[in-house]
């Protein structure tokens, strides 16, 4: 009864219910988009660290890869450690390429090469790089790119899982070198089977202690400062909506309460508990925001799939939403609608039936 | 039966009731009347527990409503309420509006007791669809849904013809002779021809 009696009432009253969708779907799809774009951001770049190895070498004491100046030459070194079974020396910077203000360059060296499943051509040879096939089309496939002004002959195109790779370019590790005049960003390490990180870390860090940052490519993606403060950002602007969403939806509230005291104060003059008048409140809220929800995600998905398929954002911008994220959203839109509604069913229930006869008697 | 002693109650600084005190025996039909703003709608709201009084005591088949911990239970369970504007929620059906009052068995006696008041043919209508003398009937369903032991209504014929107000009467008397308590609250000098007790109300002063 009471739930008919909920979507009954949110009928009744369309505007305000509309409003409230509204105000409530909303928030919730710039929760989902804010977390979505945020997490894919960490994710492209995780798994590009993942799949490429499973320990990293970075110069110590550095807080963004970008800034790191690891030299290669060590890379050798590492290699004969044992239990270690394929070292990549890899450069990550980014710089204008054609028209492109900022765009993602990549500089690694033949051993990495496979790495990149080419759809044309062949892998490069100095003064020539390989292109994702997103950075491809929107230079309409291209010959030749200029990098910082440096031209560049494109000897084919890739095709790779990760939107930074996809609107990347990749260079020789030498050729990578004279652009960011560093020698590598950070060394890949890939293991054989079963090997203990710590003992391998500790061997590595023999060969040179001083200068050098061993971590797995695991605990350095949870860790790395630039994905903290991407997740803070995230959950600052997703708190911020979520606000928004409460307010939005507790004003409504309580507008929808002040019109609907006459009915409120019948119900307590009918013997209906406050605790069931918070009630059905609360089983409206849940209503509706469960509608929002579902109509949130939706919105997000088509806005993410719109997102990743802008040839402008070379498919930087990509995220995805997963089983995790949609249960913890709708347990945060739950919490959002029904703190939002709490406190003016409250009042409702608080709705004074001799009001009523009192009206009446005038 | 109902006794109510030394009520006094104030708004701002006028007085609604002055010291009324009286008594309502049990499977009696009593009219409250007098004019527009004598106090007989606050003596019925402080009767039926919707309006705490200033000072004095009310006390239900001997229990003394200040005393009750659960009010809303209470009324449910001994209380119905008639409202001069009928008051059934618009965007639920008659039936549905009765649904609602309806607690455990008393959900099941919800057709015999709109066939009683003439309405079952129109419970599934909402109350915009029908005549005011049907909403009031159908407000009367609710108030007895749940068989009170006592029942207020105050005006309930305010806005209806002199047909149905006799109708609505009628009614009442019918519920009161299968042994519940009604107190009218109203101006209709119709009623006279019905109730066993007419309590005269002039300045928040009985009579």
């Amino acid at each position: 009864m009471l739930f008919k009696y909920a979507l009954k009432a949110l009928t009744k009253y369309k505007l305000k219910t509309f409003l409230m969708f509204i105000a409530s779907m909303v928030s919730i799809a710039s929760i989902f988009l804010i977390t979505a774009v945020s997490g894919g951001i960490i994710s492209m770049y995780s798994a590009m660290l993942k799949t490429g190895g499973d320990i990293i070498v970075t110069q110590k004491d550095i807080s963004d890869t970008f800034f790191s100046d690891v030299n290669r030459t060590f890379a050798t070194k590492v290699a004969q450690v044992n239990g270690i079974k394929n070292v990549y020396a890899i450069i990550v910077g980014a710089c204008p390429v054609n028209s492109i203000p900022i765009c993602a360059v990549y500089g690694v060296g033949t051993n990495y090469y496979s790495h990149y499943k080419l759809t044309n051509g062949t892998y490069p040879n100095s003064k020539e790089v390989i292109i994702g096939s997103n950075i491809a089309k929107t230079l309409k496939n291209p010959t030749k790119i200029l990098i910082s002004g440096k031209e560049f002959k494109v000897s084919g195109v890739f095709e790779s899982q990760i939107g930074f790779e996809q609107g990347g370019v990749v260079v020789p590790i030498d050729d990578g070198s004279l652009l960011f005049h560093k020698s590598a960003s950070f060394l890949l390490v890939s293991l054989k089977q079963d090997m203990a990180f710590n003992t391998i870390k500790n061997n590595i860090l023999d060969l040179n202690n001083s200068d050098i940052d061993v971590k797995t490519t695991q605990s350095f993606t949870e860790n790395y400062n630039q994905f903290k403060i991407i997740r803070t950002s995230s959950y600052a602007v997703s708190f911020m909506a979520f606000l928004l969403g409460l307010i939005g939806i507790s004003s409504m509230m309580s507008m929808i309460v002040n019109e609907r005291k006459g009915e409120f104060g019948i119900m307590r003059a009918i013997g209906i508990t406050q605790s069931r008048i918070i009630l059905g409140l609360c089983i409206e809220v849940i209503i509706l925001i469960t509608v929002s929800f579902i109509v949130a995600w939706l919105t997000s998905e088509m806005i993410l799939f719109i997102l990743e398929n802008i040839q402008k954002f070379q498919g930087y911008i990509s995220g995805k939403i997963s089983f995790e994220m949609l249960l913890g959203v709708f347990v945060s839109s739950i919490l959002m609608g029904l703190l939002g509604a709490i406190f003016p069913a409250w009042m409702a229930s608080k709705s004074d039936p001799a009001e009523l006869i009192q009206k009446g008697a005038q | 039966m109902i006794q109510a002693r030394n009520l006094i109650h104030k708004y701002d600084f006028e007085y609604a009731l002055n010291d009324v005190s009286i008594d309502i025996n049990k499977g009696t039909f009593v009219a409250l009347s007098g004019e527009s703003g004598s106090g007989k709608s606050t003596m019925l709201s402080i009767l039926s527990t919707l309006l705490k009084p200033s000072s004095g005591i009310v006390l239900l088949n001997g229990v003394e409503v200040n005393n009750i911990v659960n009010i809303d239970k209470f009324r449910r369970e001994n209380i119905g309420f008639v409202f001069q504007f009928h008051h059934l929620i618009q965007h639920l059906t008659l039936r549905e509006n009765v649904e609602l009052a309806a607690y455990g068995e008393f959900k099941k006696d919800l057709d015999s007791i709109f066939e009683k008041l003439g309405i079952l043919g129109i419970a599934n209508k909402y109350p915009n669809e029908i005549s005011g003398g049907q909403r009031q009937r159908a407000a009367i369903a609710r108030a007895i849904i749940n068989r009170p032991k006592i029942i207020f209504a105050d005006e309930p014929t305010g806005n209806l013809d002199s047909k149905n107000s006799i109708n609505i009467y009628e009614i009442f008397k019918s519920l009161c002779n299968e042994g519940s308590t009604i107190v009218v609250a109203s101006h209709d000098i119709g009623l006279k021809d019905f109730v066993d007790k007419t309590i005269r109300i002039k300045d928040g002063k009985i009579e």
